[in-house]
C-alpha cells in the first residue's frame, strides 16, 4: 500500500515536472514568435548601416525615412485594393456558385449526386502548382492573363472544390421540414433554395472564411498570372520590394515594409482572430 | 455526425431529376472544370511534348520529359526535399501539434497562445520567408546573434550552409504550419464530451492511457482530415522557399522542391528555359504523389475512429 | 499581329478556351479593362494601329532622329494601349529604386516630351523575362526588353524570336552628329549576332574580376596580387574572411570556376567542355588545373567562415563595411555597395589572377535591348535606341549608376578605371561564363549544382570531373 502511494506520487511528479517542461516550451515558442515581431519592427526604426551591427540596440533615431521609402516601393495602397478585390471578389462569387451546387448535391436527391460530391472533392487534391503550366498557357489564350478579372475567376476556380465539399456537408445536416412545407405550398426550387439557404449560414460563413484565408495566402497565381505594377497584390509587391531592397541593400526599408504590411493585418487579426480560427476548423472537423 | 448520406431514404416528393438540379450546379460545375479539370488533363498532355509555349508548337516525344528527369540530379533533389517536408517534417508538426494540444488543454492562456501560434498562417509567405532569412543570417543572424548574447558561442552554426540549409528551411515551415494543426486538431479535442474524460478520471486512467483510450480515438477523423491536408500542403510547398531565395536571384538549386523546379523551368527565372514539357512532367508526378499519398493515408487511417 | 502562330494549337486549347468562354458570357463580365476574350481585342488593336502608323511615328529618323512628331490624336488612357504606334512599351530589368532605374526614368521623361511617344514602362526587376513571356503569352505589345545580354540570348535571341537591330546602326543620334554604328564597336554587337545582324543593342558593359578596398590593402602591407598563387597568399595573409562571398547565389559561386577554365584553358574552353557530347572535353589538362587551383582556394581557409550558407547580399555588404579584403563580383559591385560602403572606401579591382602558362582575356558582360518579333512599335523602339545613346544621356549611367557603357567617347566612373584598365589591356575577350549560361540555360542549371559540391568542399577534384563529364554526355545524349 504505501509502496502504492509512493510510487504514485513519484509519478505524479515526474507528470508534474513534465509539464512543466512542457508548458515552458510552450511558452519559450510563443516568445520566440513575439520577439521577431517584435524585433523586425524595431529594426524598422533603426539605420541601415547599424542595424546588423549592433542586434539587440533599441532605435536611437526616429528613421520615419524608412517608412517613406517602403511606402513608395510598395505601393500598398494599389496592392492592397489587389487583393482585397481579387480576394473578396473570389470568395463572393465562390460562395454564390458553390451554395447552389452544395444545396442541389444534398436536396435535390437526383440519381448521380454522390459520385458528383466525389468528383468535386477530388479538386481538393489538384494543387494549382500542378497544373500552373496550362492554366497559364489557356488564361493567356483569352486574354485572362494580367487581369484582376482573370485572377478572381481562377481564385473561384481553386475554392470550388473545396467550398462545394464543405457545404453539402452543412446543407446535408439541414432539417427538412421547412423544405416540404415550402414544397407543400407549391414553391420551385429556387424558392425552396432561398428558403433554406438562412439556415446554412453559419456553414457558409466557415466556408466563406476558409476560402478568403486560403486565398489570402495564395502567392503563386498571383506571381505567374499577373505581371504589371498596378495588378501586383500585397504578396507580390512585397517579393519584389524585396528584390529591389536587396539590390540596394536597403534592410531597414525592407522591415519597415513588411511592418507596413503586417499593421493592419495585426489589428486586424486581434479583433476576429477567434472567429477567423473557429470558422477554420469548423471544415476540418465537420 | 448522424446524418444518413444515402440517397435512397431521400423522401419521395423532393426528388429531382437531374435537370433541374444541373442549373444549380451547372456554374460551379463549368467553372471546376475550366480551371481545375481541363488543365489537370492538359499537363498529362504537355508532359508527353516538347514545348515552349507562344511561338512554338508542341511536339509529341512520348516518355523522354521522363526520362530526362529520371537522370537529372536537380529532379531527384527536389524530389527527395518535398519528401524530407512530408515525412520529417510532417512527423515534427504532428507530434508538436499534438503535445501543444494536449498541454494547451489545460492552460489558461489557452486562446492567446493558440492566437499567436496561428498568426504566420495569414501572414503573406514572402513575409516570413523575410522574417526566416533574417534569423538564421550566418553572421549577423538574430539566432546566432542570441546564442552569442546568451554566451552559447559554441552552438552557433552557418544555419544556411548546405548541410543545414534544408533542415533551416523545414524548421520555419513547422514554425508555420504547427500553428495551423494545433487549432484542428484543438477543435477535435474540443468536441469529446467531457464526461468520457470524467469517466476516465474515475477509473483511475494515467494521461497516457486517456490520450491512446479517450483522445487519439476519438479524434482520429479529425486526425484523418489533418494528414490529408499535410499531404497536400507539403508536397505544394513553394512560396516560403521561393521568396527565401528572394526576387531576381533565383532561389539556391539545393533549396528546390518540385513547385520551384516546376516554376523554374517552365515559367520563369532569371535565365528561362521555358520547357513546358519537361515542367509538366515535373508536375504529373507531384499529381501522382498526392493521389498515391491520399489514398495511402486515408486507408491506414480508415475505420480506426470511434462513432460518438 | 505575328503575335499568335497559327497552327500547332493543342486540342485541349479549345476545350478550356470553350468553357471560359462559357463561363464569361454566362458571368456578363466587364468589369476590367482588358477582359475582352481575344478576337475583339486583336480586331480594335489592328484597326488603331493603322490609325497609329499614319500619325505617330510617321516622320523617319533620317532626317533628324529628335524630331518631334506630332501628339498622337487620341487620349493619354485608351483602354487598349496595343498597336498604337504612339506607346512604347518598354520592360526593364531594374527595381524602382536603383540608380540605374533613376537614369533611365530620366531618359524616357525626356524622350516623351521630345517625340510625344508615350513610354509605357514596367520596372520588372530580373525576372524581367518571366514577365516577358507572359505578356507575349497573352498577346500583350512588348516593344522593348532591356536586360542581361547572356539569358536574352538563350531566352529570345537565339530562338529567333528578336528582330534584326541592323537599320539601328544607321540610324542617327538625336543631338549628335552621328550613327549608332559609329559609337558602337562591332565587337560588342558581333558577339549575338544572327546572320551576321546584330539583335543586342548593349548599353551598359560590365565585367568582373576581384573586387578590394586599395585602402585596406596598402594597411595590410599586401602588394596587389597578379597570379593565382598571389591571389592565394595575399588571401591567407589578410587575416580572417579574407574572401567574402555570398554563397547561396549559384551563379556567383560558378564565377570562380568559370574563371579558371577560362584562364587556364583559354576563352571556350568552358564552353567547349560543356558542349563536348561525349562529356570527355571535361578531362583535359586544363580543366584538371582550374579544379586544382579551386580546390586549393576551398581547403586554404580564405575564403569566410560560412561563406556557404551567405544569404545575399550579406558577404558583400560585410565586405563593403571592412570585414573582409577580397570579394569576387561584376563590376556593378561598386554601384550596389556605394550606399552603404564605409567612409574612405576605395574601390578597386583585380582583374581575375593569372595561371602559369594560361591565357589572358577580359569578361564582356553586356546589358542591352532587344525588340521582340512580336512588337508592335518597333519603329518607336529603335527610336528609344537611338535617343538613349546619345553621349549625354548615357553618361548618366556612369555617373550616377556608376557603370560602364560601351560608348567610349563618355567618361568612366573613378571607381570602375581598374576595370577599364583591363578591359583595355586584354588581349581578348569572352562572354560572361564562357556562354554556357546563355547557350545551355538547362545544361547551365545542372553544371551549377555539381559546381556548388565541389566549391562547398563536399566533393574532390576528381569526383567533380567525373560526375560532370557523365552529365554531359548524359545531357548531350538526351538533346
Amino acid at each position: 500500500m504505501s509502496t502504492d502511494v509512493h510510487v504514485s506520487s513519484l509519478q505524479r511528479g515526474g507528470r508534474l515536472a513534465g509539464r512543466g517542461i512542457g508548458r515552458l516550451f510552450v511558452w519559450s515558442w510563443v516568445l520566440f514568435s513575439l520577439a521577431m515581431l517584435v524585433w523586425l519592427i524595431l529594426a524598422a526604426f533603426k539605420r541601415n548601416n547599424s542595424v546588423f551591427r549592433d542586434l539587440w540596440a533599441l532605435p536611437d533615431s526616429n528613421e520615419i525615412q524608412n517608412f517613406r521609402d517602403a511606402w513608395d516601393l510598395l505601393n500598398l495602397a494599389r496592392t492592397t485594393l489587389n487583393s482585397v478585390l481579387t480576394v473578396g471578389g473570389g470568395t463572393a462569387l465562390t460562395m454564390a456558385v458553390a451554395a447552389p451546387a452544395a444545396y442541389a448535391l444534398t436536396r435535390m436527391y437526383f440519381r448521380g449526386a454522390s459520385p458528383l460530391i466525389s468528383f468535386f472533392a477530388l479538386g481538393i487534391g489538384v494543387p494549382v502548382h500542378a497544373i500552373i503550366i496550362p492554366l497559364f498557357v489557356g488564361l493567356s489564350e483569352v486574354n485572362l492573363t494580367n487581369n484582376l478579372w482573370g485572377l478572381t475567376l481562377t481564385y473561384m476556380g481553386v475554392s470550388i472544390p473545396f467550398a462545394v465539399f464543405l457545404m453539402t456537408g452543412f446543407f446535408r445536416s439541414l432539417p427538412s421540414e421547412l423544405e416540404e412545407a415550402a414544397v407543400m405550398e407549391g414553391a420551385g426550387p429556387l424558392r425552396v433554395f432561398f428558403v433554406m439557404l438562412p439556415l446554412a449560414r453559419p456553414g457558409m460563413v466557415a466556408s466563406a472564411l476558409i476560402v478568403a484565408v486560403g486565398l489570402w495566402n495564395e502567392f503563386l497565381l498571383a506571381l505567374v498570372l499577373t505581371y504589371d505594377v498596378d495588378k501586383r497584390t500585397i504578396g507580390v509587391g512585397l517579393l519584389n520590394t524585396f528584390g529591389a531592397m536587396r539590390y540596394t541593400s536597403n534592410w531597414v526599408g525592407l522591415f519597415a515594409s513588411v511592418v507596413i504590411m503586417l499593421t493592419p493585418l495585426i489589428i486586424l487579426y486581434t479583433w476576429m482572430s477567434r472567429r477567423i480560427i473557429e470558422g477554420l476548423t469548423v471544415g476540418a472537423t465537420k | 455526425m448522424g446524418v444518413p448520406s444515402t440517397m435512397d431514404v431521400s423522401p419521395p416528393h423532393l426528388r429531382h431529376d437531374g435537370r433541374r438540379a444541373g442549373a444549380f450546379i451547372a456554374p460551379a460545375l463549368a467553372i471546376y472544370l475550366a480551371i481545375i479539370m481541363a488543365p489537370t488533363v492538359a499537363t498529362v498532355w504537355i508532359s508527353f511534348t516538347e514545348w515552349r509555349g507562344i511561338g512554338d508548337s508542341p511536339e509529341f516525344v512520348g516518355l523522354e520529359n521522363y526520362r530526362h528527369l529520371l537522370k537529372s540530379d536537380t529532379f531527384w533533389g527536389s524530389f527527395n526535399r518535398t519528401l524530407a517536408i512530408l515525412i520529417a517534417g510532417g512527423l515534427v508538426v504532428f507530434f508538436f501539434s499534438f503535445v501543444f494540444t494536449m498541454l494547451l488543454r489545460e492552460m489558461r492562456a489557452k486562446r492567446f497562445i493558440r492566437a499567436v501560434l496561428f498568426f504566420p498562417n495569414i501572414v503573406p509567405p514572402v513575409a516570413l520567408a523575410i522574417a526566416w532569412g533574417v534569423l538564421l543570417a550566418p553572421r549577423n543572424g538574430l539566432l546566432n546573434g542570441f546564442l552569442e548574447a546568451i554566451g552559447l558561442e559554441s552552438a552557433t552554426r552557418t544555419w544556411l550552409a548546405p548541410d543545414l540549409i534544408f533542415r533551416s528551411v523545414i524548421a520555419g515551415l513547422v514554425w508555420i504550419y504547427t500553428g495551423f494543426f494545433i487549432t484542428i486538431l484543438m477543435a477535435g479535442v474540443d468536441r469529446i464530451p467531457k464526461h468520457f474524460y470524467e469517466a476516465a478520471d474515475l477509473e483511475g486512467a494515467t494521461p497516457r492511457q486517456k490520450l491512446f483510450r479517450v483522445t487519439l480515438p476519438l479524434t482520429w477523423d479529425v486526425l484523418s482530415v489533418a494528414a490529408v491536408l499535410w499531404v497536400i500542403t507539403a508536397i505544394k510547398t513553394f512560396e516560403f522557399i521561393y521568396a527565401f531565395g528572394g526576387s531576381g536571384t533565383d532561389p539556391s538549386i539545393s533549396t528546390w522542391t518540385l513547385p520551384v523546379q516546376v516554376y523554374a523551368v517552365a515559367l520563369g527565372n532569371r535565365s528561362p528555359i521555358f520547357a513546358l514539357g519537361q515542367g509538366s512532367a515535373i508536375a504529373v508526378i507531384m499529381l501522382a504523389l498526392v493521389g498515391v499519398l491520399v489514398v495511402l493515408v486515408r486507408r491506414i487511417m480508415r475505420r480506426r475512429g470511434v462513432e460518438f | 499581329m505575328t503575335r499568335k502562330r497559327d497552327g500547332g494549337r493543342p486540342p485541349w486549347l479549345a476545350f478550356v478556351t470553350a468553357l471560359l468562354a462559357l463561363v464569361l458570357v454566362a458571368a456578363a463580365c466587364g468589369n476590367d479593362d482588358d477582359s475582352d476574350v481575344s478576337p475583339t481585342t486583336e480586331a480594335v488593336s489592328e484597326s488603331e494601329s493603322d490609325a497609329g502608323d499614319g500619325s505617330a511615328v510617321a516622320p523617319e529618323p533620317e532626317d533628324d532622329g529628335g524630331a518631334v512628331a506630332p501628339e498622337p490624336e487620341d487620349d493619354g488612357d485608351t483602354p487598349e494601349p496595343e498597336g498604337e504606334d504612339g506607346t512604347l512599351r518598354y520592360f526593364s530589368m531594374w527595381n524602382e529604386g536603383e540608380p540605374q532605374q533613376e537614369v533611365l526614368q530620366g531618359i524616357i521623361d525626356s524622350f516623351e516630351e521630345d517625340t510625344g511617344v508615350e513610354v509605357d514602362v514596367l520596372w520588372a526587376g530580373r525576372e524581367v523575362l518571366t514577365s516577358v513571356r507572359a505578356a507575349l503569352s497573352a498577346g500583350d505589345p512588348v516593344d522593348l526588353i532591356g536586360f542581361e545580354a547572356e539569358p536574352l540570348a538563350g531566352a529570345l535571341v537565339n530562338t529567333g524570336e528578336t528582330r534584326s537591330l541592323a537599320s539601328v546602326l544607321e540610324q542617327q543620334i538625336p543631338g549628335e552628329d552621328v550613327m549608332v554604328g559609329d559609337v558602337i564597336p562591332s565587337s560588342f554587337l558581333d558577339i549575338y549576332a544572327v546572320d551576321g545582324e546584330p539583335h543586342i543593342m548593349p548599353y551598359v558593359v560590365n565585367s568582373s574580376g576581384i573586387h578590394y578596398d586599395g585602402r585596406r590593402l596598402t594597411e595590410l602591407g599586401i602588394e596587389r596580387p597578379k597570379t593565382w598563387d598571389e591571389f592565394i597568399a595575399a588571401s591567407l595573409a589578410a587575416g580572417e574572411n579574407a574572401v567574402q562571398h555570398d554563397g547561396l547565389i549559384n551563379f556567383y559561386n560558378a564565377y570562380w570556376l568559370y574563371w579558371l577554365i577560362v584562364r587556364h584553358g583559354g576563352p571556350g574552353a568552358f564552353n567547349a567542355a560543356a558542349s563536348d557530347p561525349t562529356g570527355e572535353a571535361w578531362r583535359s589538362d586544363a580543366i584538371a588545373g582550374a579544379v586544382e587551383d579551386l580546390v586549393e582556394l576551398v581547403e586554404s581557409g580564405a575564403l569566410a567562415e560560412g561563406y556557404e550558407g551567405s544569404n545575399w547580399p550579406i558577404a558583400q555588404q560585410e565586405w563593403a563595411n571592412g570585414n573582409g579584403t577580397f570579394n569576387i563580383n561584376g563590376t556593378w559591385l561598386a554601384s550596389e555597395t556605394a550606399s552603404y560602403s564605409s567612409e574612405g572606401f576605395e574601390y578597386r579591382l583585380l582583374p581575375f589572377p593569372t595561371t602559369e602558362g594560361g591565357f589572358e582575356s577580359a569578361e564582356v558582360y553586356q546589358i542591352g535591348w532587344v525588340v521582340p518579333q512580336a512588337a508592335d512599335s518597333p519603329r518607336a523602339a529603335q527610336d528609344f535606341i537611338a535617343y538613349a545613346l546619345n553621349s549625354e544621356r548615357l553618361a548618366g549611367m556612369v555617373d550616377v549608376a556608376k557603370n560602364l557603357v560601351p560608348r567610349s567617347d563618355i567618361g568612366v566612373p573613378p571607381d570602375l578605371q581598374d576595370a577599364v584598365d583591363m578591359l583595355a589591356a586584354s588581349p581578348a575577350g569572352h562572354r560572361p561564363y564562357d556562354g554556357v549560361q546563355g547557350d545551355y540555360p538547362e545544361y547551365w542549371i545542372e553544371f551549377m549544382l555539381l559546381d556548388d559540391q565541389l566549391f562547398f568542399g563536399q566533393i574532390s577534384g576528381e569526383e567533380f570531373i567525373d560526375r560532370i563529364a557523365a552529365k554531359t554526355a548524359e545531357y548531350w545524349d538526351s538533346q
